[in-house]
């Protein structure tokens, strides 16, 4: 305080020549500390363990921890390609499926997914009530699921499209809840994510999409993540880390020819995407079920079909 | 941490808006109190952190800084002693080695490619890193040289001053470009550090970091959705990324001007103004005199008036125009959208002086004034897909979209998905809108807060940047440049 107190004075009395002509060193000193003394604390407080909240909200550090935990985890992924590639390599026979005379053909593009867990090979061949449930994506994949249901003997029980949605309409929402408590799902696709893959707001997504695992634990689902024509800023390791362990679905490393709009796959692209999905649910996935090749494709939807729009219904 | 700290990290170059800079800087400032009242240490002690600071930046290229300081300063030295053809001789040869920097890096590549296109060729490309703030400092160098050939300043009286004036950290990477005919009479006087200047710095660090880190990068996560494929997204959300980017590229700029001339001011020192409420330009002439002034005023100085200027003739000024916009173009980037974007600015200033040659008297009424800065900033704004657009291909769709694709209903959608882009660009039009008159009527209010509390202003300030910017700090759009 006599710091300022003689910074002031120098500054507004003008009653000498040597204060006319020279600079304000306390003034210069102030400026100095303006700057350490709050970024001093701002750092602090980044490398402590604390957490501050005013009113409610949690002040932000300088990134420290979402660094640290972005470094753990592209090196757990690096690690982990480099096991599935050596494991790749010397396992790729294993993995071509074999089809049986009643069975379409399998699409080779899903390779990659194999040895990625080992969750026993407890597959559940009986027939399920299938609910499918997303955003726009899910309106193309909807048509080739219908294949694989009748293909395999189940029922889709509904087809729910809820486009421009985001983790939040699906999290938040009792929509969700309502309509699992009216159709009764034995398994559930969940296919969202292609209107966040720019959301860097990770932490609150993470949030939503924990929410929405508990939602719907207790059924058997696969998480199905977006079709990535663009990188993504992490929502899909968000996903992941949320969802149960083998029930993510990581669309991303698919190649999926785009369709005409440049934002959603073609149909050709629908049906590699499926045809992968049903060869990881049925190796892979932790909730294991029946989904052999269709034989015939394109088959008429008879399944009921909801179609919503975030814009105009955002559920919450 | 430390040891981070004293090295070049490629991945991490000092910003201005890295919280570290921020920090050092405050330690700077404690330090230079020590020694501001002493001319040579002083001078010293800025050199020193602002050579450190390059290094932080653009790791080995200080080699390349400062050999071109060096040859600068001896040729300036030999130019001014020297008359006739032998002058001109030398100001060609000391051009030539400036350039050659720039040249190299920057253009070398563009020119191989088009080369290869045209004559079917396999060059191989170069692998070529551009040094930061490179186009900067070449045209700084070049008016110092042209400054000192013509005699309208002597060479600097010594190297330290020399060295001071080009190295000088607020503008060393993205400008203001300082004249050394108004930066060299500084160091010998600078500004007396008072309370008023202490506030006026201190305001400006602080609004250029809210510019950039609270608006321009906001705005930019959302240019850059739109930019990876235009044509994916209606008219509207095209439209409304043209504004984005318009804005984002403003409060870019505008917010590191803002705090380059903060930092300098507390030093002591005034760099020019770089920006004049520019989107409230009526007509693209005025629009140039209010963007960028120091490049616009360097492209005039240095190749429109040595070209001949107005004095040779309607159809040679209109040429001459046009030429300099080239230029300034192609100082943008190497690449053919650059040349198009400064060749578009330029045909415009060619028809807006072709204008007011037939209408000399500009309307005062209040309809055209608004009429000219929709229609001034709309332009602008298009030819900024350019600059913004990944190739020419990019651009065009995006502009096709905009003009055959859009329809109420976009904005609609975009309004219940995208709301806080929605307020932000609400924002930005306000402050970008509001005249010069209002926004000091308020800053005048601000400067009443007393001097204690300007600490906690700058902590209220730090932490609210925290609370919404990203945790990828985008590079300053003309650190390119």
């Amino acid at each position: 305080m006599i710091l300022l107190w003689s910074m002031e004075k120098e500054n507004n009395t003008v009653s000498g020549e040597k204060n006319e002509n020279s600079n304000s060193k306390g003034l210069i000193f102030w400026a100095g500390l303006s700057f350490v003394i709050p970024l001093t604390l701002i750092y602090f407080y980044s490398y402590s363990q604390h957490k501050i909240s005013i009113s409610g909200i949690e002040l932000k550090k300088i990134f420290l921890e979402e660094k640290q935990e972005k470094r753990a985890i592209l090196s757990a992924s690096t690690q982990q390609s480099e096991e599935q590639s050596s494991l790749l390599h010397s396992s790729k026979l294993d993995t071509i499926f074999d089809p049986s005379p009643e069975q379409g053909e399998r699409n080779l593009n899903d390779i990659e997914y194999t040895k990625t867990w080992n969750f026993g090979s407890n597959l559940d061949t009986t027939a399920q009530r299938i609910l499918l449930m997303g955003d726009s994506e899910c309106g193309g994949l909807c048509y080739q699921l219908n294949d694989y249901c009748q293909q395999n003997g189940h029922k889709l029980v509904l087809s729910f499209v809820w486009n421009s949605a985001s983790i939040y309409n699906f999290a938040y929402s009792d929509t969700v809840n309502k309509i699992i408590e009216e159709f009764k799902p034995t398994y559930v696709f969940l296919v969202v994510g292609l209107n966040e893959l720019y959301s860097k707001d990770i932490a609150n997504r993470t949030s939503a999409a924990k929410l929405m695992a508990e939602k719907l634990s207790g059924i058997p689902y696969t998480w199905v993540g977006p079709a990535n024509f663009m990188k993504d800023y992490g929502i899909n390791n968000a996903f992941k880390l949320s969802a149960q362990e083998g029930t993510f679905y990581p669309t991303l490393n698919l190649t999926i020819p785009k369709g005409g709009d440049k934002r959603h796959p073609s149909q050709e692209g629908y049906k590699i995407w499926m045809d992968s999905l049903a060869v990881w649910v049925e190796t892979k996935a932790k909730y294991k079920i029946k989904l052999a090749p269709p034989v015939k494709r394109n088959r008429h939807y008879r399944s009921r079909l909801i179609n919503l729009n975030a814009a105009e219904y955002r559920g919450y | 941490m430390f040891q981070d700290l004293f090295t070049y990290n490629t991945k991490e170059p000092w910003f201005f808006t890295e919280y570290s800079f921020l920090l050092v800087f405050g330690i700077f400032l404690l330090l230079y109190a020590l020694v501001v009242n002493n001319k040579q240490w002083k001078k010293i002690y800025i050199i020193l952190f602002s050579l450190f600071f390059y290094y932080k930046s653009s790791g080995p290229f200080i080699g390349l800084f400062a050999l071109m300081i060096l040859s600068d300063y001896i040729f300036a030295h030999f130019i001014y002693k020297k008359e006739g053809r032998a002058k001109k001789l030398l100001l060609f040869l000391s051009l030539l080695y400036s350039l050659s920097f720039l040249l190299y890096f920057k253009y070398s590549n563009f020119f191989i490619s088009n080369f290869n296109s045209i004559l079917g060729t396999e060059f191989e490309l170069n692998n070529l890193f551009l040094p930061i703030g490179i186009s900067f400092y070449t045209f700084q160098s070049i008016s110092y040289l042209m400054d000192v050939y013509r005699k309208e300043i002597p060479p600097a009286k010594n190297f330290t001053d020399y060295v001071f004036y080009m190295t000088f950290f607020p503008h060393l990477v993205a400008g203001p470009i300082v004249r050394a005919k108004d930066f060299l009479p500084q160091i010998e006087k600078p500004q007396i550090i008072r309370l008023s200047l202490y506030k006026e710095s201190l305001l400006r660090i602080i609004v250029g970091l809210l510019k950039k880190l609270f608006i321009a990068d906001y705005l930019g996560k959302y240019v850059e959705i739109i930019h990876q494929g235009p044509d994916g997204f209606t008219g509207g959300e095209n439209l409304l990324s043209m504004y984005a980017y318009s804005f984002q590229i403003y409060f870019d700029f505008s917010g590191y001007s803002d705090i380059a001339i903060g930092i300098a001011l507390l030093l002591g020192y005034r760099l020019k103004e770089n920006f004049d409420n520019p989107y409230g330009a009526r007509n693209i002439t005025s629009f140039w005199r209010k963007w960028h002034i120091s490049l616009s005023l360097w492209l005039r100085d240095y190749i429109y008036i040595p070209l001949g200027g107005n004095r040779k003739g309607v159809f040679n000024t209109y040429l001459f125009l046009f030429i300099t916009m080239l230029v300034g173009g192609l100082w943008h980037g190497a690449d053919w959208r650059f040349v198009f974007w400064g060749m578009a600015h330029g045909i415009a200033l060619i028809l807006h002086k072709g204008w007011t040659h037939f209408f000399p008297k500009q309307s005062e009424k209040w309809y055209y004034k608004i009429l000219g800065i929709i229609i001034t900033f709309h332009f602008v704004g298009i030819l900024w897909i350019f600059f913004r657009a990944t190739s020419f291909e990019s651009a065009f769709l995006s502009i096709n979209q905009i003009f055959t694709a859009t329809s109420w209903i976009d904005f609609q959608g975009f309004w219940m998905t995208r709301p806080e882009v929605m307020y932000l660009l609400a924002f930005s039009s306000i402050i970008v809108f509001t005249s010069q008159k209002w926004k000091q009527k308020i800053i005048d209010k601000i400067y009443l807060i007393p001097t204690f509390f300007w600490i906690i202003l700058i902590a209220i300030a730090l932490q609210i940047i925290l609370q919404f910017k990203d945790d990828v700090v985008e590079p300053f759009i003309y650190f390119q440049f």
